[in-house]
Formats: structure tokens, C-alpha cells, sequence
């Protein structure tokens, strides 16, 4: 959740706040004995909503500029291309527009289409789409 | 035609989130559809291994987590509660920390399987399995296109449209699981292992376990619930340890021994399989055929002094090395056993039916046969169809292509004869059998070669019936699955 409401360009004590606000919304819920039919979706949804107020009224937040590759034990040719791999991704991410990363974001975190799109406000066949587009552009970027 | 899938089904399928039935199908069994897959699953997992790095290198919350009473005193007034609530929020914040931070690995059941089909490829030469059920058990090759032996256990395994050549392997798996409409899938990560389990409520077979090894996910063992409470386990047995029997004929050792190699081409393989099929040992003969490397190796199991020289003397061809394997004793046991399991007396009223053309034992013996016959042939067109997809065929020269039709000729004719004959005994027990339209598949002779193999499957099945108790009740659909097969091989002509 908390890497997550990173990618909204928030930083990461605001990440961390909405993060604790959205867990306690839903112990909220529950103290009140209303349903969540799936919790999941459910917190990523809140999150999402929370995440893009909080990102309307506190300034973006320039995450660090090194490759999400870092160094490891690796071959050194392996962690180069690791590199360039990765480069490669965050280029091709810029060009995707900001639903089709979430959307992106959400399917790595192990959410179901379903889930996505209750957590975005989409329907699921635009979820596929998005998706498609933005693993399409992806595989342009690193073929 | 069949259309192909698009992008976003494609897609949704890698992600185990396709819900029509018929474009998973089409996906299965479509190559040029699965390569597609394949270039989106490596943008894909691509992705998931950057989105894994990017969270392991993000910065870490800046401050410890707050305790739940503290966050509870700056939460509005409707949400607050008293010390209880306190500890109940705090509890629940840790059960969610654990949740995120210790979660057990997510896997799909269909990506894991999508990958591991693309990952693992054919089975080794010479790799075996045992096969063990209440009843049987058997020692028998990974890959087994004998149609003979396991009488019983290669029937079941049909009736619940589960493949008996190679039932230890994903493929395998992926067929029956993409054939059952209803199904609940899970899958148990453990440390060396991914255990896929998928259960139905509709079929013969009740529920399948695959266990995958992790680190190549390749398949080491399958466990099968049928509805009948049978159970089989299937496990990997080892690679056979004679690679030249000492049974063998002296001087074949050497004679084996593969050329220099050279590249494997569709002309060479075409070269093996004509030289296969001049000495009919492609038609359920134990013999595995692969590429390794340059060289193209035929491993034999189990052929007696007179085959393994005529295997031999037929693949003389550089770059094609030939393996004569010996069998094991305890599966030669077992297929005796297991095959004289069938002998049921049928009914009374079956017997009566057949007065005066053959006695029980005489027509039990020709329907096993013509049965055998047919299924063969259709093994060997379907295997042929497999080997030889359109963009192989491609590459070969107008008289290579003859050659390859040539073959699938021979063993459509040689269908013929068989379901004739075939026809010719059910309509002793339903003489009232109509004829069939044939449902037209298309064009290319590879649809149309699946095509009677699954209708093959069918009729072998529904021939077995032919010694169940119940067989007198089943003799409508009997000759209608044979008469099925005979329209079918119409669209040859």
C-alpha cells in the first residue's frame, strides 16, 4: 500500500500517513458492522481516492533518480543490462498515461481486474485495455 | 476460419482472468496465438521484476508506525471508542503489517502454468515414470505412443480427456484444465516446489495436482482424483541407465553412433519421419524422436533384434543418432496384467446379437483390433500435423511437400479400412445406425488431422463401452461415434 501511494508522486511521510488513515478507515467500517465485499479492493480504492486528494494539495515529490536496479551481487554485464533493462521501463512509463500505470501498479501488487477497477472507478473491460496498451508499450521499449 | 484472440484476451488469459472458454481453447491449441502470449508474458513479468526492485530501493517510511490508540485520538469523534477499540486497532494495523510484509507469494495458476509450459521442453530421452493406482502400476516412458499396453489405466485417462502419451506434463495438465468449463484453481508455494491444484464439478476427473519444481518448473509429480474414488499418482522414475541394451544385436552400438552434425532442417526431419513411417514404426512403436543440439535423436524402448536393425538401417542419415533403450522388467509385468484386466464377459443380449456372425471372443478381438488400428493411424496423422506446422511445411521443396502429403495419405487410407471394418462389426449389434453429416473443419490438413484424432479418442472410448455391462444401452452412440469418424474422413477425399 505504502509503495504504492508512492507512485502518486507523494512523499514518503505523506505515503506513510495515508497509508495508517486508510487502515484506520477501515477498522472504522468494520466497528460499524457495514460490509466490505472485498476488502482489498476495497483499501486499494480508499487509497487511491486518498492518494490523489493528497497529491492535489502537497507538492509532488521527485523520487531519486537512480535506477530501481540497484547494485547487488550480480555480474557486472548482467547489472548492466539490468540497468539498461530498467531504463528502458521508466522511459516507456513516462509515456503512459497516469491510469495506465496504476493499472500497471495495482496488476504487480496481485489485485484482480476486478479489483482494479473498483480501485480506479473503471469497468473491467477498460482495465484489460489499459493493461494491453501498457504492456504493449513496454514490450516496444525493451525489445 | 477460427479467428484469432486479441491482444486483450491474450493478455487476460497470461493473467488467469479469461473467462470465455472458447477463446482459451483456441489460445491452447493455437501456436501463432501462444507466441503472441509469450512476447506480452516477457513485457509482463519484465514489468513485475522491475515493480519487485523499485519497492525493494524505495524509501522506507520515514517514522515508525504510529500506535493505533495515537492515531485513534486524532480520528474524528464518530470513529472513536474506548481502550478496546484501541487494542483492536492496534492488533489489526499488525495483522495488516504481517499481511504486507509476510504475505506468502501470489501465483496464478494459469500464468504459472503459461510459463512453465514455454519454459520446460520436451522431456528428456529416456526419461521414465511410474504410474501407480488402487489396481496398477507401471514403469513406462515419460512419452509413450504405444497404444497397446495400460488397457485399463490409458481408457480412464481417456474418458476423462486427460492425455496418456505424456500425462507428466504441463502441456498435458493445461489441456485438461482448459477442457473442464467449471473449475477452482489454487496454487500452494512451497520452499522447492509450486503445487497447482485445480478441482471441477462436471467430468470423470474430480481434481488434478501438478507439483512443479521451482527452480525450472519443470513437472515431478501429478496426482489424479477421479469421481469414482480412483486415484493415480504419476512420479518421475529416473532415466533409464542402459542407453544401448545389452540385449540389442551385436554391432548396433557402433552403427547408432549419429554422423557429424549438421543443422536441423525441415528436410531432414521429413527425411526421419519417411524413414519411420516405410517401416510402420510410427504407429505406437515406443520411439521418441527430438532435436538435441544439431542432431536429431530417435530413442527406442524396448523394439525386439529385428526392429531395432530395421530402425537402424533406415536412419542412416547424418546428424541422426539412434538410442535403443531396454525395458524394465516390472513394466513388462505390469502391461501383461494390466492388459488381460479387460476380458469381461458382456451381457447376454450383446451375446445374442452376434449368433451366427462371430462367437464373443472372435468379435471382441476385431473390434480391439480395427479400434487399435484406427487410433494408431490417427496418433501418427495428429503427430505428423504437430511436427509439421505450416511454416515448417514452408520451408520444404514442392517434392519434399509431396513426400509430407504422401504420408498423411497413407495413414488417412489406412484409416479407412479400419473404421470400415469397424462400422462393419457395430452394425452386427445396431444395424439401425444412420449416417452422419460430416461438420466440415476447414482447409488444412492439420485441423482436420486433430480433428480425427479426437474423434478416434472418442470412438475407442465408446468401443470400450462395447464390454461394459451396460453395453447394450450404448450401442446407439457406439456406431454413432464410429459413423462420425467415417464422415469425418470424407473431407479427405
Amino acid at each position: 500500500m505504502y509503495h504504492y501511494l508512492l507512485t502518486f508522486q507523494l512523499d514518503p511521510a505523506s505515503a506513510q500517513d495515508v497509508t495508517q488513515e486508510v487502515f484506520l478507515r477501515l477498522y472504522s467500517v468494520w466497528k460499524k458492522e457495514e460490509q466490505i465485499r472485498n476488502p482489498r479492493a476495497w483499501v486499494f480504492k480508499v487509497a487511491h481516492n486518498l492518494g490523489l486528494t493528497t497529491r492535489k494539495r502537497s507538492a509532488r515529490w521527485e523520487p531519486m533518480e537512480e535506477s530501481a536496479y540497484p547494485a547487488g551481487a550480480a555480474h557486472p554485464e548482467c547489472q548492466a543490462l539490468d540497468k539498461e533493462r530498467a531504463k528502458l521501463i521508466e522511459e516507456a512509463l513516462h509515456e503512459l498515461s497516469a491510469q495506465q500505470r496504476q493499472v500497471l501498479h495495482l496488476r504487480a501488487e496481485g489485485l484482480k481486474y476486478r479489483e482494479i477497477a473498483d480501485a480506479i472507478g473503471v469497468r473491467v473491460s477498460t482495465v484489460s485495455v489499459f493493461l494491453t496498451r501498457a504492456v504493449k508499450r513496454l514490450r516496444k521499449a525493451i525489445e | 476460419m477460427e479467428r484469432h484472440a486479441t491482444e486483450e484476451q491474450i493478455l487476460a488469459w497470461l493473467d488467469g482472468e479469461l473467462a470465455d472458454a472458447g477463446v482459451e481453447a483456441h489460445i491452447a491449441g493455437c501456436e501463432q496465438c501462444r507466441v503472441r502470449g509469450s512476447d506480452l508474458g516477457t513485457a509482463s513479468d519484465a514489468y513485475g521484476e522491475y515493480w519487485k526492485r523499485r519497492k525493494q530501493q524505495a524509501p522506507p517510511p520515514p517514522r515508525t508506525w504510529k500506535d493505533a490508540s495515537e492515531l485513534m485520538l486524532r480520528t474524528p469523534a464518530h470513529a472513536r471508542g474506548g481502550a478496546w477499540m484501541a487494542i483492536a486497532a492496534s492488533v489489526l494495523l499488525g495483522v495488516f503489517a504481517v499481511w504486507r510484509f509476510s504475505a506468502p507469494e501470489k501465483v496464478s495458476a494459469a500464468e504459472l502454468l503459461g510459463k512453465a509450459e514455454s519454459t520446460v521442453s520436451t522431456t528428456a530421452g529416456g526419461m521414465r515414470i511410474e504410474i501407480r493406482s488402487k489396481r496398477d502400476k507401471m514403469v513406462r516412458p515419460a512419452v509413450w505412443r504405444r497404444t497397446g499396453d495400460g488397457a485399463r489405466l490409458r481408457r480412464l485417462f481417456a474418458s476423462a480427456n486427460y492425455d496418456w502419451e505424456s500425462p507428466l506434463s504441463v502441456r498435458s495438465y493445461r489441456a485438461w484444465r482448459e477442457s473442464v468449463t467449471v473449475r477452482s484453481d489454487s496454487v500452494d508455494v512451497q520452499p522447492q516446489l509450486y503445487v497447482v491444484r485445480t478441482e471441477t464439478d462436471g467430468g470423470v476427473l474430480r481434481e488434478a495436482t501438478l507439483s512443479l519444481r521451482k527452480s525450472d518448473l519443470r513437472p515431478v509429480a501429478c496426482h489424479l482424483e477421479f469421481r469414482d474414488d480412483e486415484q493415480i499418482d504419476i512420479v518421475e522414475a529416473g532415466v533409464e541407465p542402459e542407453a544401448v541394451s545389452a540385449e540389442k544385436p551385436a554391432g548396433l552400438a557402433a552403427e547408432a553412433k549419429a554422423q557429424p552434425a549438421t543443422e536441423v532442417t525441415a528436410s531432414l526431419e521429413l527425411q526421419v519421419a519417411e524413414a519411420l513411417h516405410r517401416i510402420g514404426a510410427d504407429l505406437g512403436d515406443p520411439i521418441e524422436v527430438e532435436r538435441s543440439g544439431g542432431t536429431i535423436v530417435i530413442t527406442a524402448t524396448g523394439l525386439d533384434a529385428r526392429k531395432s536393425e530395421q530402425l537402424i538401417a533406415s536412419l542412416r542419415i547424418p546428424g541422426v543418432e539412434v538410442r535403443l533403450v531396454a525395458p524394465r522388467q516390472s513394466e513388462v509385468a505390469t502391461q501383461t496384467e494390466s492388459a488381460n484386466g479387460t476380458a469381461r464377459r458382456p451381457a447376454r443380449e450383446w451375446e445374442q446379437r452376434l449368433t451366427g456372425h462371430y462367437t464373443y471372443e472372435e468379435f471382441a478381438d476385431r473390434v480391439l483390433g480395427a479400434t487399435e488400428g484406427m487410433t494408431a493411424r490417427a496418433y501418427a496423422l495428429k503427430a505428423l500435423a504437430e511436427q509439421f506446422p505450416a511454416a515448417k511445411e514452408e520451408q520444404l521443396s514442392m517434392q519434399e511437400r509431396a513426400v509430407l502429403r504422401a504420408i498423411a495419405g497413407n495413414h488417412v487410407a489406412a484409416m479407412r479400412g479400419h473404421v470400415q471394418r469397424l462400422d462393419q462389426l457395430a452394425a452386427i449389434l445396431d444395424p439401425a445406425g444412420e449416417s452422419v453429416t460430416p461438420g466440415l473443419v476447414g482447409g488444412d490438413w492439420r485441423a482436420r488431422a486433430q480433428r480425427l484424432y479426437e474423434l478416434s479418442a472418442r470412438t475407442d472410448l465408446a468401443a470400450s463401452a462395447l464390454f461394459s455391462p451396460d453395453a447394450v444401452a450404448n450401442l446407439a452412440a457406439i456406431r454413432a461415434a464410429v459413423l462420425q469418424v467415417a464422415a469425418a474422413l470424407e473431407e479427405w477425399r
